[in-house]
């Protein structure tokens, strides 16, 4: 497997990252990125090559049960000062606004 | 007063040859006389730091101070700091002014520290040079032609040129151990799940941890007292008894048993750093320690694996920036996916995007076993050597990194060949085990750092072994003439 430039439009899209229309562009990320991605496989696919059988992945070091807490609420509601995070015109009525998605 | 240890400044303050006002001032003067050519520093919160001190000057006076009471220090731009700038490097969050504080930062301050302000990072932590930093590279101050390490750089840097007594770090595949090591001071990762997570801006959240950096052991032991501990507020932090780090400094290291794997003395390794790392070993032996070889097979594999789970997990965690909530928003968006897209984009430096775009591929459809779950594996494999090892020696040393620091710009055209700068590093993040680098010399005029890594939970194992080294050596002690 190598990336070509469609397969790095299409991994972008599901990123959601938009690329330049213009990938010639020397010194832009769009020129060099399949490259990148390319010398990146070819790095981690050696792990392809060793033998892994009965091996269980490993997700964490420690095996620790997930802790319980009783359920009670232990957050005061903080929206008005998340909220104050963004531009004033970038909500209303304690609602974020976002593009119109339905015309 | 820059040139004291966290012990003597906290001895200073009691005995009352200065306040915690004027040794605040003293590292403010400093930041702004020598951080314009560093760049060590996001945000300096001056205004804030002298106030706190002048309320720890009143704890002090009453004869409530504890060891950091009073004691300024730096937080890397990763940790949550309420009403205080927050920008993890990036432009995503250049605006993001956090609304709480991390929970590291909340027991700093309980324990009477003094913020000074916030520290130059690689963007989201993502780097080894401190190159992809949306507000600039940070310069070694060393030698300021070259890179402090990254990604804590900023805070590596800091230390090193005695802006403050100590940071706060993270580690996610070396990021404590390798700028230590770049700019001649001591750093230690904890085991994962000793230091809370919470507040800390994440990238892979099964590899990052925080940890404290200083000039000594015995200060990284005082700042590692404050912040290990278990807290509900991270599901991934594991209840235990924290012991008395600064009180195990103190025992002597004879009987230790050291193991040496030759898998990190390979040809990679720069000779006259391996020379320096096997003189301060047999320091170590002159004090009664032991040492043999141990094998660590699959540590060629680390770096692979390591570049399949992190990108994978920051894929998923950097999913959260879409400039609806915080952060970076795109102008004029044509619509919602116009706005995700550009905001990303433009939000996120090229470093990021790949790691984004890596991550993506490697959890889709399709690839997902052949990549995640086999990385997963091969990190079992990882951790079972460490086991093995373990079975036969209490720590085990090597070099922190295969080359001293580098120069600005040598290597960030090649993301491939900036990655294995963590070759010595990133297998430790891999297994969850403690590790810290410490100077053990120079070449070139520039900084050596040994890495001493531990069992699980052996912070004190390795911060009394560091400790002991830096009884008989005096590498820690050396500031750049510049900056003295």
């Amino acid at each position: 497997m190598s990336f070509t430039q469609d397969d790095v439009t299409k991994l972008a899209h599901m990123a959601r990252i938009a690329l330049n229309a213009d990938p010639q562009n020397e010194n832009s990320f769009e020129h060099s990125i399949a490259e990148d991605l390319n010398k990146i496989l070819r790095l981690v696919s050696q792990i392809g090559e060793i033998n892994t059988d009965n091996i269980e992945p490993m997700d964490h070091s420690q095996t620790s049960a997930q802790p319980c807490r009783p359920d009670l609420i232990t957050e005061p509601n903080v929206r008005a000062s998340m909220q104050a995070l963004v531009p004033p015109n970038a909500t209303a009525a304690g609602l974020y606004l976002v593009p119109k998605v339905v015309e | 007063m820059h040139n004291k240890s966290i012990a003597e400044l906290a001895a200073g303050l009691k005995a009352k040859e200065f306040s915690s006002t004027e040794l605040t001032q003293h590292y403010l003067d400093r930041i702004k006389k020598y951080d314009q050519n560093l760049n060590s520093m996001i945000t300096v919160t001056a205004d804030q730091a002298l106030l706190a001190a002048q309320n720890a000057d009143k704890q002090i006076a009453n004869g409530n101070a504890g060891q950091l009471t009073g004691i300024p220090i730096l937080h890397k731009d990763i940790f949550c700091t309420n009403g205080v700038k927050t920008s993890c490097g990036s432009r995503m969050l250049d605006n993001f002014i956090a609304p709480y504080d991390a929970s590291v930062v909340e027991s700093l301050k309980t324990a009477g520290t003094i913020c000074l302000g916030k520290t130059n990072m690689d963007e989201f932590a993502m780097g080894s040079s401190n190159e992809t930093s949306f507000y600039g590279p940070v310069k070694n101050p060393w030698n300021t032609t070259c890179v402090p390490g990254g990604s804590s750089g900023g805070s590596a840097a800091a230390v090193a040129a005695r802006l403050a007594p100590a940071a706060t770090s993270t580690d996610t595949g070396g990021s404590i151990r390798q700028p230590a090591a770049f700019c001649g001071i001591t750093g230690i990762k904890p085991t994962y799940g000793l230091v809370s997570r919470f507040g800390m801006i994440a990238f892979a959240s099964s590899l990052d941890q925080g940890g404290p950096m200083a000039a000594s052991a015995e200060d990284c032991a005082f700042m590692l007292q404050a912040m290990a501990g278990f807290d509900p507020k991270d599901s991934t932090s594991v209840k235990r008894e924290v012991p008395n780090y600064a009180q195990e400094l103190k025992h002597p290291i004879q009987g230790l048993r050291i193991g040496i794997p030759k898998e990190f003395f390979n040809d990679r390794l720069n000779p006259a750093i391996a020379d320096l790392v096997h003189n301060a070993i047999k320091e170590l032996e002159k004090l009664g320690a032991t040492v043999k070889s141990v094998d660590l097979p699959n540590s060629n594999l680390c770096i692979p694996a390591y570049y399949v789970i992190a990108p994978a997990e920051c894929s998923s965690n950097l999913a959260r920036y879409d400039g609806i909530r915080f952060g970076y928003r795109a102008k004029d968006p044509k619509d919602l996916e116009d706005f995700y897209k550009r905001t990303r984009a433009e939000g996120f430096g090229a470093e990021v995007k790949r790691r984004i775009l890596i991550g993506t591929y490697v959890l889709s459809s399709g690839y997902y076993d052949a990549y995640y779950v086999k990385a997963q594996k091969i990190r079992h494999l990882i951790a079972d050597d460490f086991k093995q090892a373990f079975n036969d020696v209490d720590v085990i040393i090597g070099p922190t990194t295969p080359e001293v620091a580098f120069k600005v710009g040598m290597k960030n055209t090649d993301p491939v060949e900036m990655y294995l700068n963590d070759i010595y590093t990133s297998s430790v993040n891999l297994a969850g085990l403690p590790g810290l680098s410490l100077p053990v010399g120079f070449v070139n005029n520039l900084p050596v750092g040994m890495q001493i890594i531990g069992n699980y939970f052996q912070e004190a194992k390795i911060l009394n072994v560091a400790h002991q080294l830096q009884q008989v050596t005096n590498w820690h002690l050396q500031i750049p003439k510049e900056f003295a």
